[in-house]
């Protein structure tokens, strides 16, 4: 029903009007000749009100004067009286059509890449070889072969184990999956050393294979060897093996901050205003004109592409930008409060440093009052465990 | 003649009646298809006679009285009045 609606719509109908005494016949002679009618209604003088499509009109001026009505059009209702109607306007037609081209056209390129997957490497990286492949923006989609795409990506790059092409309107997804190149179970079969990742003392060392070269008291830098893969021997050759034990570095850190009495607190008053720009790439226009009269304030700028269904993206950018006023307050501290202050601060920033990594033995704190503030310096001396498998050169 | 239409009309209600056809298949009269009181679908209905606001005649002897009658769809052999029907009547 609906369909018949619409197709008669684009094909075009009319309203007609028929007054006579003998309607009746007129509606028997027109079904006779197979002219199709619908929704007629009789009012209450001799008139019938009927539609009918635009080329059966000329049968049915006939068929009336044939049955002694008149007929009349009351309205023309469809795409071909609209378009008549609106004939004369031919630049809006011509933009119409041009319009509707350019949605077409502009649908059939991509206009955004959207990289996901969890991996290690820069992200520009991949779109470079993307962008290597056609696969940049403004590209035609349907001249993209993705699987030779694909193909190629994995052909070049190693680190890549899989990678996904696809494309949500003028949206292209790329899924990006990372190989694992880190073999672990590689380095744990052959000849390998010891090196430390830290620099410390020595605290503890337990060989498990391999020879030791440092001992308990040692210094050690970062990248030093602490287990030599080789074991030597009187009796026979040298026999190379893969090192293993645990190393314990006793490890310092020292963290300084200087504290004044006076110290500006900023918080937000509350009070903020917008301010709204549209962008058309380099083209600013300010839809609101109030230039912010707070004193202080911070500036909060959130960009908006705008897009067509969610999915088509315009190159049209809505700007809001937020200013919060701030409020200084200075706080005058004691010089207990100071210090005690400056020192959780710099306790935390070295915990913060060591994370999990190690345990803290003691901690040193240093205090040194000047006029106007106070400097606290933080030791703290922990131990933590070290080193870490490189391959045996040579070998 | 009459006889013989006769004898054939039985003939066709005879063979109708073993392959178990509907009436109006087997009898020349139409079918009619009531929902509510607000429309009748008639098949087979042949012509109308008079076409009121109130009243619909049609040339098989069916009448149909209402108000606000309508004639939604029309053709040849089917017709679909709408409006609020009161009475359906039978001339015979």
């Amino acid at each position: 029903m609906f369909l018949d609606k619409t197709f008669n719509k684009v094909k075009g109908y009319i309203k007609i009007n028929v007054f006579g005494f003998f309607v009746e016949r007129f509606l028997n002679l027109a079904l006779k000749e197979n002219i199709s009618l619908w929704n007629i209604k009789k009012s209450d003088d001799a008139t019938v009100i009927a539609y009918a499509n635009i080329y059966d009109y000329k049968r049915l001026v006939a068929i009336a004067k044939k049955t002694g009505c008149k007929i009349n059009i009351e309205e023309k209702i469809g795409v071909p009286f609209f378009i008549l109607k609106h004939k004369k306007r031919k630049t809006f037609a011509v933009f119409f059509i041009l319009i509707a081209f350019a949605i077409y056209f502009y649908g059939l390129h991509i206009w955004k890449i959207d990289i996901i997957g969890d991996f290690d490497f820069d992200i520009e990286n991949i779109r470079e070889e993307l962008y290597a492949e056609n696969v940049k923006v403004g590209a035609l989609k349907k001249s993209l072969d993705i699987d030779d795409i694909k193909n190629d990506i994995y052909m070049r790059r190693h680190d890549i184990a899989w990678i996904g092409i696809s494309f949500e309107g003028t949206t292209a997804i790329v899924e990006v999956v990372e190989a694992n190149l880190k073999n672990e179970n590689e380095l744990d079969n052959i000849p390998c050393n010891i090196v430390s990742t830290k620099s410390g003392m020595v605290y503890k060392i337990n060989t498990l294979e391999g020879t030791a070269l440092v001992e308990s008291g040692d210094m050690v830098e970062s990248g030093d060897i602490l287990i030599k893969g080789i074991m030597s021997s009187q009796y026979a050759p040298d026999r190379y093996v893969n090192s293993k034990g645990t190393i314990l570095l006793k490890t310092w850190y020292t963290d300084r901050l200087k504290m004044p009495f006076e110290r500006d607190i900023i918080s937000k008053t509350g009070r903020s205003k917008n301010k709204y720009v549209l962008g058309l790439k380099n083209y600013k226009i300010n839809l609101t004109n109030n230039d912010t009269k707070f004193e202080k304030y911070d500036t909060i700028t959130l960009s908006n592409r705008l897009t067509l269904f969610g999915k088509f993206e315009l190159p049209i950018e809505l700007t809001k930008v937020t200013y919060q006023e701030l409020n200084v307050d200075t706080i005058v501290y004691t010089e207990k409060q100071a210090i005690d202050i400056a020192k959780k601060e710099v306790e935390d920033a070295i915990i913060n440093k060591i994370k999990n990594n190690g345990e803290i033995i003691d901690t040193k704190i240093d205090t040194q009052i000047s006029g106007d503030g106070v400097t606290v310096t933080v030791t703290v001396e922990c131990i933590e465990e070290t080193g870490i498998k490189q391959k045996l050169e040579g070998v | 003649m009459r006889k013989k239409e006769r004898a054939e009309k039985s003939a066709r209600e005879k063979v109708g009646m073993i392959l178990d056809m509907p009436l109006d298949m087997i009898k020349d009269c139409s079918r009619m298809t009531v929902i509510g009181n607000e429309s009748i679908l008639l098949e087979n209905y042949k012509g109308i006679m008079e076409y009121e606001e109130n009243v619909i005649r049609l040339s098989n002897n069916i009448n149909v009285f209402g108000t606000n009658l309508n004639i939604e769809e029309i053709t040849d052999d089917d017709i679909l009045i709408t409006g609020k029907i009161k009475n359906i009547e039978f001339e015979n």
